[in-house]
């Protein structure tokens, strides 16, 4: 069993299988060899490491990514998320970043690519206003540079 | 396989336009109090006291680190890359930016059976033209003819047509 220390000073205990799905845990496990000492992540709070952890468990099993698998790389991507992945991802704006921030720290590839096609999917079909409201993007486009580009449309439309 | 991580030049050169464009500034602090308080209200004020922890508004495009924004955007297709550069004048620059033309090469391998960029065409102009300004009653010949080919594409140019 590993420990894990949050930012907020939690102590969570796992399974060496769990904790490795983290790249960053697996190389410091190796590095420094296993012992009682807690490892600090001092970028991960208790809240956030719990969510982590729950998704850990859930594919403790599953094979591990190619590394670096990189030859082509502009083949099509698809956002397909597994059906377990979007209820455990279904959460508020704040903890997907946070998760989405836990996963590129802790070097969790596969948690990664769920948090960022997620926030993808967010952003298909959305348009220009709906994508400022959602991501907090100020228009900082003047009155005249915003009319120009509705004109732009709208010589598209008259066509 | 990461585009992101593999790809050093893509990243260093959004670390450049991330950091030089200038921080879309935002009332983020206080406009969750405005919202409790603006209607004018003990009913609002007591709502907001009973809250444990005010959401925070997360400005994506500043908090995200890049190679994360850049994993987030490759999953997109032209017509969404498309309304985001019509967002505000940052994400304008950026995406219309030739440095940045390996996010719209991604975007259009994530469509099925897209034309490949002709000549003449930078990857802003061909989007916009693809999921905008194609299937136009007295577009030129030439153009239909493009638009035919791309005849796949039908159900993203009718979703960027029906969103914009």
């Amino acid at each position: 069993m590993i420990n894990l220390t949050t930012s907020d000073n939690e102590t969570f205990t796992v399974d060496k299988k769990v904790a490795e799905k983290s790249v960053l845990i697996k190389n410091m496990l190796e590095d420094v060899g296993e012992s009682d000492q807690a490892i600090p992540l001092p970028n991960v709070t208790a809240s956030v490491l719990k969510k982590v952890l729950e998704w850990c468990e859930h594919h403790k099993d599953d094979p591990a990514p190619p590394e670096n698998e990189d030859k082509d790389d502009t083949r099509k991507r698809t956002t397909d998320i597994s059906e377990w992945d979007q209820k455990f991802i279904a959460v508020d704006q704040e903890m997907l970043f946070e998760i989405i921030l836990a996963a590129n720290y802790l070097d969790i590839k596969a948690l990664l690519d769920v948090g960022c096609k997620t926030v993808a999917n967010m952003i298909k079909g959305k348009t220009p206003e709906e994508i400022r409201k959602l991501f907090n993007i100020v228009n900082d486009f003047t009155p005249e540079e915003e009319a120009q580009i509705k004109k732009e449309n709208e010589w598209a439309e008259d066509r | 396989m990461d585009l992101l991580s593999s790809s050093s030049s893509l990243l260093s050169i959004a670390d450049v336009m991330f950091s030089a464009s200038p921080p879309v500034s935002l009332p983020s602090a206080s406009s969750g109090k405005h919202r409790a308080t603006s209607s004018n209200g003990i009913t609002d004020r007591r709502r907001l006291s009973q809250k444990r922890k005010p959401k925070r508004l997360i400005k994506w495009f500043e908090e995200t680190p890049n190679s994360i924004m850049i994993q987030i955007i490759s999953y997109l297709k032209p017509a969404h890359l498309l309304r985001l550069s019509y967002t505000n004048k940052t994400m304008r620059a950026w995406l219309t930016a030739p440095e940045t033309s390996p996010l719209w090469v991604q975007a259009r391998a994530n469509v099925h059976g897209l034309p490949s960029l002709p000549r003449d065409f930078t990857e802003w102009t061909y989007a916009a033209f693809m999921f905008q300004e194609i299937c136009q009653v007295g577009a030129p010949a030439a153009l239909m003819q493009l638009a035919l080919s791309a005849a796949r594409c039908v159900e993203e140019i009718a979703l960027a047509w029906s969103r914009w």
